[in-house]
């Protein structure tokens, strides 16, 4: 799994490197969410910028992440476009994620 | 019929990102960038569910056959693992995306793969006979 993190004020943002999210990453990000989370993280970014292309699998693992956040904390989405803002839609997963165009974006809506 | 191309997975998941790549430059000029990446999601989900459900760690092969005629494009899949139980095809038209949006814990994190590919081909037919699952997806194209 390549993503890159770093702390702007309070929220972790975690940038994918990885142009596909399919079902061979999936299981793996799934992994990076949780530990991020029972770390103590409930401000999250992921920037989906990099990404082309994601599947269900990829989804779920995103859900899977928010599940263990539970309603206190937020994970936001960052420049999802094209196929990957599109299975959002799809799914209708857009009413359950904030999704921002950009990180810069989403850090706002934190006031950060 | 236009041109048929196949493909022979056999190698699991490491084996889908070129046939999914190939598929979706097939697809590009009749449907468009967006019809193309609906029709790349339906392989992959499709291709993603036998991986899993069909053959399971041993793994096995796959047989991706896609042609585009002047009015529809056609995907078929070839495998000779378990069939998709009829209660899953069956669950697959209604959709799993009418969950409530503010009840975290009825969220789908799985199980979504069907409803994808219900939700972006035109007609879905599966049929499982003597051993060999032949699942059908076609997508009509927009004059």
């Amino acid at each position: 799994m390549n993503m890159t993190e770093e702390m702007r004020g309070e929220v972790l943002v975690l940038r994918l490197a990885e142009a596909r999210l399919d079902a061979s990453k999936a299981p793996a990000l799934r992994e990076e969410l949780i530990r991020r989370v029972e770390a103590g993280h409930d401000r999250i970014v992921l920037d989906l910028s990099a990404t082309e292309f994601m599947d269900s699998s990829g989804l779920g693992a995103l859900v899977s992440g928010l599940k263990r956040m539970g309603a206190r904390g937020t994970l936001a989405i960052a420049g999802a476009q094209g196929a990957v803002a599109r299975l959002f839609q799809l799914t209708r997963m857009d009413r359950v994620f904030a999704l921002h165009p950009s990180t810069d974006a989403a850090l706002a809506q934190f006031g950060v | 019929m236009g041109a048929l191309r196949s493909w022979i997975l056999e190698g699991g998941l490491a084996d889908l990102t070129p046939v999914a790549l190939a598929v979706r430059a097939l697809a590009e000029p009749a449907l468009g960038e967006e019809g193309a990446g609906d029709v790349e999601l339906a392989l992959v989900e499709a291709v993603t569910n036998v991986i899993r459900h069909g053959y399971g760690p041993e793994g096995g092969p796959i047989r991706v056959e896609a042609s585009v005629a002047p009015t529809e494009l056609v995907l078929r899949l070839f495998d000779w693992g378990r069939p998709i139980p009829g209660e899953a095809l069956a669950a697959a038209g209604l959709s799993r995306f009418d969950f409530d949006p503010a009840d975290l814990d009825a969220l789908p994190a799985g199980g979504m793969g069907l409803s994808i590919i219900a939700a972006v081909m035109d007609e879905v037919s599966y049929r499982s006979d003597e051993g060999q699952n032949v699942l059908t997806l076609l997508r009509r194209l927009r004059a």
